[in-house]
């Protein structure tokens, strides 16, 4: 038996036992708010009360809604924020972190800056794959913006159809450093492409568009909801240049 | 029926329209366990256009950073569906593309036949001819050079005897720890390689087709690889190596 089926077990049959089993990861969610301002520090006790109330309150509900497509534990933690949010809402006032001494909910194992980027990284890739139908052309405009040259498996994946002159052309125009190029020229030139490719007929300024739109979604997410970060254009290449070298050899 | 599977139906939508709270999870599960593309289309369809539920995905996703996902237990969704289409489609289109999986059988059927018959004629009169003469050898006729579309495919997820030996063969002194992706994996475009290797160190990382052909190789001091390139559907192996010590070789299907 697995541990999600024992957690479903438990939720038909003792619920209560499934939220004591779960405390830790109620607790780990607090706390992750009061880092993020959400909640005050001295707050967290009365905040997991609150959470563990609102839980048993939910039980029913959880019991005619949960069918089992996600795993419990998942399905758990969506549910604890749910709450932390509303909790939040009731409150509604923002929280000086500088004013707090989180001292104690701080994990000096994750500060340091490696392991940061690290999971900053797989935050951006995550964030990436929400992307589905529009992934392809997502990545090749983020190659163009951030002036990373592209390779013919770029344009493959992009438009497998594409034709052998339009592959030729765009890989002289951009397969090697075009850093010299502006927004305007990139955009002159691949515009055309994505319209026989797409069957539409975008002005040069809605492609541009598009991007900048995909850009701003992508850096609200890695900003977070509450935000957490303070990501921009600039600060987003070191995230996609990472994306795009899995190839290079480390120095 | 054939290529489609009963797909159990899932309401994954709230009275908002947007995903419900265990649609949710069900992103969040896909993205730690990498089977993001065998959600639901529904799913995905939704996600891709809605910036609401892909910041909710992203916030439940931090949730569970710290949360080890192993790709050894059993997934209610995506074991289940493994073998799935992850887009469901209505009576009629199943009739039609049944009826067109129907003919394009037939037809081939008939060409297979055609080039067999063929072939026996061809081969039966090279063999009264060497009889006759021979010193002629026997040259590759036209039906010898074509090529069959359903052995290709079979020749693609055909096994390479040599580096079958090698994944099966595990008694080298420093075993690294794979964690992805595990052997037999059936992974889409793609891939993540990683691994855990002690004493640190330049590692190459080498990607084969089946016919042991190399499509990759990479050296790395990290401990993963992110592969994006197009793989055809088919077996792969990989292969890590420092200096010239074979550490591990592995083995995945590309759907």
């Amino acid at each position: 038996m697995t541990e999600n089926d024992k957690d479903i077990g438990l939720l038909r049959s003792d619920p209560h036992a499934l939220i004591l089993k779960y405390q830790e990861t109620v607790k780990i969610i607090v706390k992750k708010y009061i880092l993020a301002g959400v909640f005050r520090a001295s707050d967290f006790e009365d905040i997991v009360q609150e959470v563990n109330m609102a839980l048993l309150a939910k039980i029913p509900a959880m019991q005619l809604q949960y069918n089992g497509t996600s795993l419990f534990k998942t399905y758990f933690s969506v549910i604890v924020r749910n709450i932390c949010m509303k909790e939040h809402a009731k409150t509604n006032r923002e929280v000086k972190i500088e004013q707090e001494d989180i001292t104690g909910f701080i994990d000096r194992a994750h500060v340091e800056e490696k392991i940061v980027l690290e999971k900053e990284i797989q935050r951006f890739r995550a964030i990436l794959s929400l992307y589905y139908r529009q992934r392809p052309k997502l990545l090749l405009c983020l190659k163009l913006r951030y002036r990373i040259p592209l390779t013919p498996e770029d344009i493959n994946l992009w438009n497998p159809k594409c034709s052998f002159s339009d592959r030729e052309m765009l890989l002289e125009n951009f397969g090697s450093n075009f850093d010299r190029k502006d927004d305007v020229e990139i955009y002159k030139i691949i515009t055309p492409v994505m319209n026989k490719n797409e069957k539409k007929s975008n002005s040069i300024d809605a492609v541009r568009k598009w991007t900048d739109s995909k850009i701003s979604e992508i850096i609200q997410l890695l900003n977070g909801n509450p935000k957490k970060m303070n990501y921009n254009e600039d600060t987003l290449k070191t995230l996609v240049d990472d994306f795009f070298s899995p190839f290079l050899l480390e120095k | 029926m054939i290529g489609f599977s009963m797909v159990k139906v899932h309401n994954f939508f709230g009275e908002d329209a947007h995903l419900n709270e265990e649609a949710l999870a069900l992103y969040v599960d896909a993205l730690k366990l990498n089977t993001v593309y065998s959600l639901p289309g529904a799913i995905l369809g939704h996600v891709d256009d809605c910036q609401k539920c892909k910041s909710e995905i992203v916030e439940a996703l931090s949730l569970v950073e710290e949360q080890t996902y192993s790709v050894r237990e059993p997934h209610p969704y995506f074991s289940n569906n493994a073998n799935s289409t992850h887009a469901s489609f209505s009576l009629p289109y199943r009739i039609a593309a049944i009826f067109l999986i129907g003919i394009s059988i037939g037809i081939l059927f008939s060409l297979f036949r055609s080039m067999k018959d063929n072939q026996s004629v061809i081969t039966d009169s090279m063999q009264s001819v060497q009889v006759a003469h021979p010193e002629i050898q026997k040259s590759p006729t036209k039906e010898d050079g074509k090529v069959n579309q359903q052995k290709i495919l079979a020749d693609n997820f055909s096994e390479s005897p040599n580096l079958e030996n090698l994944v099966n063969s595990a008694s080298r002194s420093e075993f690294p720890l794979v964690v992805s992706p595990k052997n037999n994996a059936v992974v889409s475009q793609e891939i993540l390689f990683e691994w855990n290797v002690q004493d640190g160190g330049l590692v190459s990382v080498t990607i084969l087709s089946n016919r042991e052909d190399v499509l990759k190789n990479v050296k790395l001091k990290r401990s993963k690889f992110f592969f994006s390139g197009k793989l055809n559907p088919g077996l792969y192996y990989w292969k890590l190596e420092r200096e010239d010590e074979l550490l591990y070789v592995g083995k995945f299907f590309v759907k």
